[in-house]
């Protein structure tokens, strides 16, 4: 294991100790899978949680390999005329377009790396999605912050808009 | 002409609200009277006192005093049409007049000396009603003058009002004592240091505070945020009363007999929305014991009992009935925004339709904008199961939940191979 690059079994032992009512639902090698619920105003979301530690040797971009997070249930809401609009700060999953991936932080400036753990990062991001999902829901408008890549950051990469599904 | 301002208490500092109190407060903030509204609304009466006692009036050196009567006094006045602004202020009038002047003349005499000659200073903006003369200003307030002739052998500031009405000819006197129930109210209801807390806490919330010296310029005046949990369940009540109310021509509950039976319930001090669910409960529970009976409440005014409170309201047991009706909805929705796990949208649906639409967009506003700055302090944390806390809520539980770094949400069209 590349110094820095945390286990996937801490990974999984820090979930457990700090999101309890996530539940493994896979672990093959490298790679788990969480599904659980969270309610960041009252409401329930049922938020699933995919991640593959990198090999040492790969190459990667922490746009590749960063976390996937979808929200199961209830799916996001499109709304084309919102500010932000139709669905805010997530990537789009070709495959299934009612789950998208939320998009929680920024790949460009290090906010994530492999050396963080999803418990302290990656959940509370995602309830802190949600929460200011909801405040849009209601008033058409993105309270939580965010920014676009600038082209320097989409022409940086042959694909930039493109991560790897887990 | 002395003027007397009913002394008020003033509380101490206090904890945090969870998130139904919290919409709760900021419904209150925004049907209440701001500072600025009500001074405004006390250089307008202290004024119009003046006016009617100047040498020329009808009422010339006739008036021996006047003082906040109603809300304004308990200090539970709320905005009679939130979105306009609008307020209005009761004010009580004592007239050097025989207790058994004629109710007609007295209103008349009244009414010519504020509306005075065309051109003058209220000439246009003055109403006679049956027991007041109300005088409209631009700024939305309307100031409805009570006069009253003080009665001897009677409690301080004890007095008849005079009730005229032309169709059907309604002529009477009425004793009342308005500055005793305002003061045994606020004796009742001073210092409650928990609810004062979340007040403060909620201004403080989200470092946006307003000087406290433009909030309470005046330093003998209480302060909205530092009301007692009573007094703004109150509020919050009769805000719902009126909301009910909009669409049916007929009286409603008095706010004063509202307020008497709020004290007759031990305050819970458990949060506003207790609070409210409390006092709606109590209430409710007064008049079905009357509808039970075949009997309207008859609820009395504590510092005089000659005083009635209930002479005009309710008319019929279906009034009462209908009342509690609404009292329970009330309670239900509280409940439900309490127990449920609803969204945002929900939240709000629920506060429109109880406190209507303005309070309720102010409130989710307002809860928005303090998540917004929480988050670019990094003062959010997460609950167990991941409960969003922004500003003071978050610090109060701490201890329980966890910080996260800030991160960036990212925008565009990302897509997934």
């Amino acid at each position: 294991m590349v110094p820095g690059l945390i286990p996937i079994e801490t990974q999984i032992a820090a979930m457990e100790q700090r999101w309890p009512d996530f539940a493994l639902v896979q672990r093959i090698g490298r790679r788990a899978v969480w599904e659980g619920t969270l309610d960041p105003v009252c409401k329930r979301y049922r938020v699933r949680i995919g991640y593959e530690v990198p090999l040492a040797i790969e190459n990667f971009s922490i746009l590749n390999v960063q976390p996937r997070i979808q929200v199961l249930s209830p799916r996001l809401e499109l709304h084309p005329e919102y500010e932000e609009g139709p669905i805010p700060h997530v990537y789009v999953n070709r495959a299934e377009q009612s789950l998208p991936y939320l998009c929680l932080f920024d790949p460009f400036n290090g906010e994530w790396t492999p050396s963080d753990l999803l418990a302290e990062t990656t959940v509370p991001w995602a309830a802190r999605y949600l929460y200011f999902y909801e405040g849009w829901l209601l008033t058409g408008k993105w309270s939580g912050g965010g920014r676009h890549p600038t082209q320097e950051e989409l022409d940086g990469t042959q694909r930039p808009k493109a991560i790897a599904a887990v | 002409m002395t003027i007397f301002d009913p002394i008020r208490p003033r509380p101490e500092r206090l904890p945090t609200p969870s998130f139904a109190d919290a919409m709760l407060l900021d419904v209150a903030r925004r049907v209440q009277l701001s500072p600025t509204k009500h001074d405004e609304a006390q250089q307008h009466f202290e004024a119009l006192c003046s006016y009617v006692d100047r040498p020329g009036s009808p009422l010339q050196d006739k008036v021996i005093a006047c003082y906040p009567g109603g809300s304004f006094a308990t200090g539970t006045a709320i905005a009679s049409s939130v979105s306009k602004d609008q307020h209005d202020v009761d004010v009580v009038m004592e007239l050097d007049v025989p207790t058994n002047s004629d109710p007609e003349r007295i209103l008349d005499l009244l009414f010519e000396a504020i509306n005075a000659e065309p051109g003058s200073r209220y000439h246009g903006r003055v109403t006679r009603n049956s027991r007041c003369v109300t005088v409209e200003y631009d700024d939305g307030v309307r100031v409805d003058l009570m006069p009253i002739s003080r009665l001897t052998a009677a409690p301080e500031k004890a007095g008849h009002l005079f009730h005229f009405k032309q169709q059907p000819l309604e002529s009477y006197h009425k004793p009342v004592n308005p500055w005793g129930f305002a003061d045994h109210f606020n004796a009742q209801t001073a210092y409650d240091p928990v609810f004062a807390a979340i007040f403060e806490s909620r201004a403080l919330a989200d470092g946006r505070t307003v000087a406290k010296a433009d909030v309470d310029p005046l330093p003998d005046r209480v302060p909205l945020s530092e009301k007692a949990a009573r007094v703004v369940a109150l509020q919050l009540i009769k805000r719902n009363r009126d909301v009910r109310f909009r669409n049916r021509s007929k009286r409603k509950p008095p706010s004063v007999v509202l307020a008497a039976l709020a004290l007759e319930v031990a305050p819970v001090g458990a949060g506003l929305l207790e609070e409210v669910v409390s006092i709606s409960r109590h209430i409710a529970r007064r008049l079905q014991e009357h509808s039970a009976q075949n009997l309207c409440i008859d609820v009395r005014n504590p510092a005089y009992i000659p005083d009635v409170f209930t002479d005009r309201w309710p008319g019929a047991l279906s009034d009462q009935n209908e009342y509690v009706r609404d009292l329970e909805y009330l309670v239900r929705q509280l409940v439900r925004l309490r127990t449920e796990h609803i969204s945002l949208t929900e939240t709000n649906t629920i506060l429109d339709d109880l406190f209507g639409e303005t309070a309720a967009k102010y409130a989710i506003k307002e809860h928005m904008e303090r998540s917004r700055v929480a988050m670019e302090k990094g003062a959010m944390r997460f609950g167990p199961s991941g409960r969003v806390h922004a500003g003071v809520t978050a610090a109060a539980v701490a201890t329980n939940c966890t910080p996260a770094r800030a991160s960036t949400n990212m925008g565009g069209e990302w897509f997934l191979d």
